[in-house]
């Protein structure tokens, strides 16, 4: 009996330690809403590494202040629902004083309603939807990456430099896919090109020839997709073995290593806009390249550059708030977060705009002989 | 023989007793612990009890197996939100007509489906899954696709908003209660003892004049029904929906709650609901807790470890409690009682 009582005094006297020192370390706490697991893993694992890195990074230099910057990690599983839930849990268990990431629009718009009603600070890394562009920007949603609009430019630009009169948009059904397919369609309007086709394919299609005959048939001069690897790649060996002689653009979303990789030698020719200048090592993604090398003995792609920048802008604001942990006082500095450059390019936030990049963040690259060629 | 009988009644008093004091607890719960987290997870219990109670109803106690009872969910979801969001109807007449609208689709889909016995009955429902999971996509205008349905207004009565985790726990659980208390009434009526005798033999009810075809229907009706509820609540709570929280994947993690919880028992889905729910929240309170050394935290931050580890137990409570949760607790009941009643006779 008294040997019990022992045992349970002293892991008693344990835990309540243990609870002062958790409460007596003062640091920067950020939730990181990833989905490491279903549709949206493909691109969550490397925003994950891009957001992992920075944290590390910051910390190796001394934090903010001295104090840490902690990342808490939860993995949403694509599902917005459960992203609601785990963004309450970081806010309110967690006490976070940010929430990165969020994973996919679906996600971002649904973490809105609680960022918004906490005052806590969301960076994400999607795009936001072509059907809340005419809307405000919400007071606490911040994205790294450019809009679609921007995107939907830089390509359209090329698309009319080609001299090419008929075109076909095929999309991804998804809100990125379906918000780029609609900005995309207003830029042809205007530049007087044609849009042939406009057509959606589900994430899970591996097949898309249907789509592609109807293409042809109708005599299509360039294909333009807007999705994110696989199906693009799925859409690239389908071209080839119709023997379609097109250009194929594609938007940010192309921009993985394992297009390459699935599409083989069908990949050759593709033209898709990137935010890094591959082998045109730009200053501001040196960082991010060097730190990546260093760990992983690769190239970083988009997603983990849209990952770090999360981080990134994060800090530097807190860094202009003197270190305050104020939401507010956060939220105030990153609406007017300009002139600094991220890996993605330079942010000229403001409250009309709660991104800031233009097209000069984005740049061209064509796949020739298996590499990525930098265009401009 | 009198001291059997008196336990025997004494039983019944002990386990109302019983249903009377879980209930207390659940109801005052949110008074105890205030962590709005903890009472948001506690709202998604509440619903997908709604949910599992009707599956059980189904499987445990009728013998009929579902896997589209996600698509029902979703239906009742989707109904509710585009009603309260559109048509700007009240929340309350949402939820009726979602329980209307899941119940006709029941009984059409218990017609055609209900005729088909055990894997082709799984098959048939399988199938109304994916259909439903699909049409969430496909129809864009209605459902908002796979970006999700945005801004689903909160429900309020009398002009009272419920619109934080404090006010919805009540909401939500006040709908468990209900629901628990009606299917315990059926499943000790005429009906109950009719379900019952259908799952043992089928063909021998027949013969004694119980038909079990309009049972069976009527039970797949009213379990979709149940779903239907859940759904209309679901929305408004969440005020987003999408096709990811309706798919066949979260009808199979409903089959392995009653399963785990207990196959014909009320409590049994309830039970197996909270644990398979609070399980995964076990996992990351242990992953982040200062007993872990920060090594190993790094460890299971990079992989999905959380998967692993519920799969394991899934596993565990199969192999050990193959009646589930609430059968293994009526055995050891079982077997005080038996030691109690020896007991008695000695003293007799």
């Amino acid at each position: 009996m008294r040997t019990k009582r022992k045992i349970i005094s002293i892991v008693v006297i344990w835990v309540f330690v243990m609870g002062i020192l958790s409460v007596a370390h003062a640091e920067y706490r950020f939730g990181i809403l990833n989905a490491t697991t279903g549709a949206y893993a493909g691109l969550g694992v490397h925003k994950k590494k891009g957001i992992m890195l920075a944290i590390e990074k910051i910390n190796k230099e001394g934090g903010i202040n001295g104090e840490e910057v902690v990342g808490i990690y939860e993995d949403f599983e694509s599902d917005p629902s459960k992203a609601i839930s785990l963004a309450k849990k970081l806010i309110i268990q967690d006490k976070v004083i940010a929430i990165l990431d969020c994973g996919s629009t679906a996600a971002s718009l649904a973490v809105k309603k609680v960022t918004e009603k906490r005052k806590i600070v969301q960076v994400n890394t999607t795009p936001r939807s072509a059907l809340a562009v005419d809307e405000p920007w919400p007071a606490y949603y911040f994205q790294t990456v450019p809009d679609n609009s921007v995107d939907a430019q830089k390509i359209g630009d090329f698309v009319k430099s080609l001299g090419v009169k008929r075109v076909s948009i095929i999309h991804d059904s998804n809100q990125y896919g379906t918000s780029g397919a609609i900005f995309q369609n207003d830029y042809f309007k205007k530049a007087g090109i044609e849009v042939v086709l406009s057509d959606k394919y589900q994430k899970t299609d591996r097949d898309l020839t249907s789509i592609l005959i109807k293409a042809r048939d109708r005599k299509t001069e360039a294909v333009v997709v807007w999705g994110t690897i696989p199906t693009p790649a799925v859409i690239a060996k389908n071209i080839r073995q119709l023997g379609m002689k097109v250009h194929y653009i594609g938007s940010s979303g192309l921009g993985s290593p394992k297009l390459i990789q699935l599409a083989k030698e069908a990949a050759e020719g593709i033209v898709f806009t990137s935010a890094l200048a591959y082998g045109k090592m730009l200053p501001n993604e040196k960082p991010l390249f060097d730190a990546y090398k260093k760990k992983y003995d690769k190239f970083p792609n988009y997603f983990t550059a849209l990952g770090w920048d999360c981080v990134m802008i994060t800090v530097e604001a807190i860094k202009r708030v003197g270190g305050s942990k104020d939401t507010t006082k956060i939220r105030n500095s990153l609406e007017s977060l300009s002139e600094f450059y991220g890996v993605i390019g330079k942010y000229k936030m403001n409250p009309t705009d709660h991104n800031g990049l233009d097209t000069s963040a984005l740049h061209l690259v064509k796949i020739i002989g298996g590499k990525w060629v930098v265009l401009d | 023989m009198r001291g059997i009988k008196e336990l025997a009644m004494n039983r019944n008093t002990y386990s109302k007793v019983i249903d009377f004091m879980l209930f207390l607890i659940i109801f005052l719960f949110p008074l105890f612990d205030s962590n709005e987290y903890h009472l948001d997870v506690a709202v998604i219990i509440g619903i997908y009890c709604i949910i599992n109670i009707g599956l059980n109803l189904l499987l445990g106690n009728t013998g009929q197996i579902s896997i589209g009872q996600a698509a029902f969910f979703g239906i009742g979801a989707y109904c509710s939100a585009v009603l309260t969001t559109n048509l700007h109807l009240t929340f309350w007449l949402s939820i009726c007509f979602a329980a209307i609208l899941t119940a006709t689709l029941g009984i059409s889909v218990g017609l055609t489906s209900l005729k088909l016995r055990g894997h082709y009955l799984a098959m048939a429902t399988l199938g109304f899954g994916i259909i439903a999971s699909t049409v969430y996509v496909e129809w864009t205008e209605l459902t908002g696709g796979t970006s999700g349905f945005l801004n689903i207004p909160a429900p309020s009565i009398f002009g009272f908003q419920l619109d934080n985790e404090f006010k919805y726990y009540y909401l939500v659980w006040a709908f468990v209660l209900l629901v628990f208390i009606s299917t315990q009434h059926l499943i000790n009526s005429r009906i109950g003892r009719a379900l019952q005798a259908i799952h043992e033999r089928e063909i021998t009810c027949g013969a004694m004049g119980i038909n079990p075809a309009k049972y069976k229907l009527k039970i797949f009706t009213l379990s979709a029904a149940y779903a239907g509820i859940a759904g209309a609540l679901f929305a408004g709570f969440q005020n987003y929906i999408s096709p990811e929280s309706f798919s066949v994947y979260s009808s199979i993690i409903f089959l392995c709650m009653i399963v785990i919880g207990g196959l014909g028992s009320v409590w049994g889905s309830i039970i197996g609901t909270v644990i398979l729910s609070i399980f995964p929240e076990f996992i990351r309170a242990v992953a982040s807790s200062e007993f872990i050394s920060p090594q190993i935290k790094a460890i299971l931050n990079e992989h999905s470890y959380h998967l692993i580890a519920y799969g394991f137990f899934v596993l565990i409570i199969i192999v050990f409690l193959p009646e589930g949760i609430v059968g293994g607790v009526k055995r050891l009941e079982a077997k005080a009682y038996e030691w109690l009643h020896s007991k008695q006779i000695v003293i007799e």
